[in-house]
């Protein structure tokens, strides 16, 4: 299949870029994380939502979720890892890889040491 | 005269007011009370000179006398004083001969040119008779005002004027005026 | 005839003309009780809009008309408070200049000819501009520019599914300055807790006059009930300073220099909370080192306070401490190098230790509230007009910089923009230097105002979509986080009296001919429905429409995140005294001082400021409000007019480099020498608002400059010449 054919190849980048990011951690930047940066945010915080959510609430097996459980890099290597439940399974079981992409960056934009100035209303 | 059951007074904690005006308005919106004319007032007083400046505000109105001169003069006995303090007009009964006005040392009324009779405060004698406190207590935000009954020794009026002291205006008018100014 | 009958004829004078055309006079309540009928009472409560506060208040409604506003005891913030302003908000929905019908501009941009139109020509008119304007520019052609409200997240929405990056909103006409200091070194805007302070230092802040909000409540409260200090550094005599224990009618610009010195002695002294500031905080070696330059003595010079209260000020505060705070205000739009001021405060109340305790500064608690998901639109493709990733990387992005972006319009780049849709602001008056404002309003193709009044920015549309009042709306349920957070609710008290549409219902309109219903296809009360699902009652929105607002029991809560494994949202998880991330983006890790521009010679600084009736320059032509105070004057001390033949009450002409304006004379010793004040929300062109027409507009005079950091507008920066007319 060919998403699957897809999802071994990422497999091979990340555990590449994984290595890399463990060694020289902010000194190098990563390809796939910085993709992290561009994706839609607010689609992101859909997704979270949506999928993440239903789940990863207070009480719930998952436990709650939120940004600011993870610094931005945290979420970074987090996502570059791509696994789920303990590392049992693929995050690509419950999302797309432009979905990912997309609620990697909102988590990040929103992690606990993103700059994230405050304002009034909304 | 008569003893009260019940006497309703005001006491007023001037250094807290900030002459925001929401008394004003509030009054104006209850009582419908036209532009260019007002039943409650801030009054203004600067003192002093540059750096060393002083500014007090102090709200009045109708001070509710105990002996109310306004009552006394009225020719058609549309001013009238409740038993429990609050002096009032009946409008239906005022001619607009604007006697009161003379006879008040504290110009707490004002003519109506637009329905021929006097008015002033009533201390919201409409929302008294619901429970309620007069319109310029419930908004002031600095809470300046206390209201209450005088003869009710639990009443927070009663208590905070034995705890106090306070001066009324121009005692020496003689009307008994019933707005207690917090020292 | 009777006694009475000849006695009536006999004293009625001439029947004075003592209405005012603009308001209907009313028979008191009283004498309606006598009617035959007893008038069934509505007491519906709901949440005020006359500033930005949201006031609980509840609203007498007799035979479908609004008596009265009262204010509604069960909201912990505004506590049975309701302002002046607050309980004139009878008179915004009554008012008779409001704008009544959609209508669209017949003669040239600023004549003032209109045609009243249906809804739909008026909507098809904004919709086949905006997207001529997308065909021809793109969708970041169009400037989409709003001020808070409970409704302002669809117009918002609205914006960004059509394409464009270029919203823009108040505060950096506001508050910006603070925002930013305070989100920097707490990773949050914390709030004060005013009502426990014990010791309260103010700069401006006139929190006694300018901005009647529930803090002013507990400020009065703490000051004359709780023996709590307060210093206030002002170059004016406002109501404020009428209150403090101490004022201190400091050169304006230096407020910088107060904090440094006061951060010099109590560093010095061994005076800040060593166990706090080890806990919490980085950065404090280089700061004491930083601030050893800022002497008390070299202070008192820059700011002229004395040294030996500056000394004192600063022991006492920190004797007070926790519950001591340099309390940071509201519109902090100053100068050019505010924000180093504000940072400045924020690392003076960090050192003494009163974040999360009780007196001090607290973290704002939310209530969590449910949203309405949808799959939302695709990010714009254009980069925005204001290239805040160029110039102000730290800013907040969905706010803008609006002064920037405004210059930038002006030039054309990096990129035209011809298309402006307004809601509920008025540029012409909220920003400075009016002159630009309206040549970037004459030089679009197409200009939208969605207001409930003809403001001065309205008068210059072509197409007004006038939305419903406050009084008239149902809005989405809002959360207001703080000390004690809230939940408010509001719902129509009347039904709307002229042709107008809540916001929701005209960017629905709007989206539907922009092919963008899919964002917008759901109701308000479905909105609201999922809003409430979270909150704790079992049947919220019954319990919202009883009450008005909902505040859980648990707060007041301190010290929730004084443990040591708390992270701040910062980088380093600390409370930053020194910002690596200012560093990065190139600016001043620790605060800097910089002398302010001195006042030329045969100049004054204009300074600019509000007072408790107005808000903002919004409601200067309700009548209630405008009869205390129908025109501005311009403040001047007696030595300075007197020189200059000034006279109080006089005509006087006033003139900056970018305008002049001619308003009366106010001779008062209550201002220094070296300035000139001027109250903001006059002098409006729209003839609509004849009552506040009145005096200057400041907007006229204020020259563009703005902070440096967060971009937010510098007010108080424009030198101005006076001469009697």
């Amino acid at each position: 299949m060919k998403s699957s054919e897809k999802f071994g190849k990422n497999i091979g980048v990340l555990t590449v870029a994984l290595l890399v990011f463990v060694g020289l951690l902010t000194l190098v930047p990563l390809s796939t994380s910085r993709a992290g940066q561009k994706g839609n945010e607010a689609k992101g915080k859909f997704y979270f939502k949506q999928t993440c959510k239903s789940c990863h609430i207070k009480g719930e097996k998952g436990g709650e979720v939120t940004p600011l459980i993870k610094t931005q890099a945290q979420w970074q290597s987090y996502f570059a890892k791509g696994k789920h439940m303990k590392g049992t399974e693929p995050l690509t079981k419950y999302m797309t890889p432009e979905q990912l992409n997309d609620a990697l960056t909102f988590l990040y934009n929103h992690a606990v040491d993103s700059p994230q100035p405050e304002t009034c209303g909304k | 005269m008569a003893t009260r059951t019940k006497r309703y007074a005001l006491a007023i904690d001037a250094k807290k007011c900030i002459d925001c005006k929401a008394c004003v308005v509030a009054c104006r919106a209850e009582n419908g009370v036209p532009l260019g004319k007002s039943r409650n007032w801030i009054n203004e007083e600067l003192r002093g000179d540059w750096p060393k400046l002083l500014e007090v505000f102090e709200p009045e109105q109708c001070h509710h006398c105990e002996d109310p001169a306004c009552v006394r003069v009225c020719p058609t006995g549309a001013s009238y004083q409740r038993p429990d303090g609050v002096v009032a007009v009946n409008p239906s009964e005022c001619v607009g001969c604007r006697y009161c006005m003379i006879a008040c040392p504290y110009d707490a009324r004002f003519f109506r040119e637009d329905l021929g009779v006097v008015e002033k405060c009533d201390l919201c004698a409409h929302r008294l008779d619901r429970g309620e406190l007069p319109a310029c207590v419930e908004t002031c935000p600095s809470k300046v005002r206390i209201f209450g009954d005088l003869n009710d020794p639990t009443s927070e009026i009663h208590q905070i004027l034995e705890k106090r002291q306070y001066r009324v205006k121009k005692r020496e008018a003689g009307t008994g005026p019933q707005i207690y100014y917090l020292l | 005839m009777n006694r009475r009958g000849f006695l009536k004829m006999a004293t009625e004078g001439a029947v004075g003309a003592a209405l005012l055309q603009t308001e209907a006079c009313r028979a008191p309540l009283h004498q309606q009780k006598a009617a035959k009928d007893i008038v069934p009472r509505l007491e519906i409560p709901t949440t005020c809009d006359m500033c930005v506060n949201k006031c609980s208040m509840i609203a007498i409604v007799e035979k479908g008309v609004l008596k009265k506003l009262n204010p509604n005891p069960e909201n912990p913030k505004s506590k049975g408070m309701l302002c002046a302003r607050g309980n004139a908000g009878i008179q915004q929905l009554y008012d008779t200049a409001r704008i009544k019908h959609p209508m669209i501009r017949t003669g040239e941009r600023g004549e003032g000819k209109w045609r009243v139109v249906s809804w739909d020509e008026a909507l098809d008119f904004a919709a086949q501009k905006l997207s001529a304007i997308k065909e021809k520019y793109g969708p970041q052609g169009t400037l989409w520019s709003s001020s808070e409200s409970f409704q302002e997240v669809f117009f918002r929405n609205l914006s960004q599914a059509f394409g464009s990056p270029n919203s823009v909103r108040h505060p950096t006409l506001c508050l910006a300055s603070v925002n930013l200091a305070y989100s920097v070194t707490f990773g949050t805007v914390p709030s004060f807790d005013v009502q426990n302070a014990r010791y309260i230092i103010m700069s401006g802040a006139n929190r006694l006059e300018s901005f009647i909000t529930p803090d002013t409540m507990d400020l009065i409260d703490s000051t004359t009930e709780r023996k709590a200090r307060l210093i206030y550094l002002d170059p004016r005599f406002t109501k404020t300073a009428a209150k403090a224990d101490e004022w201190y009618p400091i050169k304006p610009g230096t407020d910088l220099a107060f904090i440094l010195a006061m951060l010099n002695v109590i560093i010095s002294e061994n005076r800040y909370n060593k166990e706090f500031v080890s806990t919490y905080c980085t950065g404090f070696g280089q700061l004491a080192e930083h601030v050893k330059q800022y002497t008390p003595d070299w202070a008192a010079e820059e700011t002229q306070i004395p040294s030996k209260d500056i000394f004192r000020i600063a022991r006492e505060f920190s004797d007070a401490a926790p519950r001591a705070i340099y309390y940071a205000g509201r519109r902090s739009s100053w100068s050019r190098d505010d924000f180093s001021m504000r940072r400045g405060q924020a690392i003076l109340n960090a050192i003494v230790g009163n974040w999360d305790r009780q007196g001090g500064m607290v973290p704002n608690a939310k209530v969590e509230l449910g949203e309405l998901m949808f799959l939302p639109w695709d990010d714009p493709v254009a980069p925005r007009v204001d290239e805040l990733d160029k110039n102000f990387l730290l800013a907040a992005k969905g706010d803008g910089v609006y002064l920037k972006l405004r210059e930038n319009v002006l030039a054309g780049q990096p990129y035209p923009v011809k298309g402006w849709m307004i809601y509920k602001q008025d540029p012409m008056s909220a920003i400075p230097e009016q002159e630009k404002t309206l040549q970037m309003l004459r030089q679009m193709d197409f200009v939208g105002v969605i207001d409930i009044q003809m403001s001065d920015t309205a008068w210059y549309a072509d197409v007004i979509l006038p939305e419903s009042t406050y009084l008239e709306r149902l809005d989405p349920v809002e959360m207001l986080g703080g000390i004690r957070p809230v939940v408010l609710y509001r719902q129509p008290v009347v039904k709307p009296l002229h042709d107008t549409k809540p916001a929701f219902e005209i960017v629905q309109g709007l989206a539907k001919r922009l092919n963008l219903s899919q964002y917008f296809d759901y109701t308000m009360e479905q909105w609201i429905a999922e809003q409430v699902k979270p909150l704790p009652m079992d049947l919220p929105l019954d319990y919202m429409k009883k009450h008005g607002v909902y505040s859980p029991p648990q707060y007041p809560k301190y010290g929730s995140t004084l443990s040591p494994d708390h992270r701040f949202v910062t980088k380093s998880g600390k409370i930053e005294l020194l910002s690596e991330r200012l560093r990065e983006a190139g600016y001043d890790p620790l605060p800097v001082y910089h002398q302010p521009s001195q006042v030329p010679e045969g100049k004054f600084r204009l300074v600019l400021g509000r007072h408790a009736f107005f808000t903002h320059a919004s409601t200067s032509n309700n009548p209630w409000l405008n009869s205390f105070s129908p025109e501005n004057t311009l403040w001047i001390h007696p030595k300075p007019a007197d020189s200059l033949g000034i006279n109080d009450a006089s005509l006087v002409e006033v003139a900056s480099g970018v305008g002049s304006v001619r308003l009366k004379a106010r001779v008062t010793p209550k201002i220094r020498t070296d300035c000139v004040f001027m109250q903001h929300g006059y002098g409006k062109r729209s003839p609509w608002l004849r009552l506040a027409n009145s005096g200057g507009s400041d907007a006229q005079l204020i020259e563009t400059a703005w902070d440096k950091v967060s971009g937010g507008a510098a007010l108080h920066e424009t030198f101005v010449k006076v001469r009697k007319v």
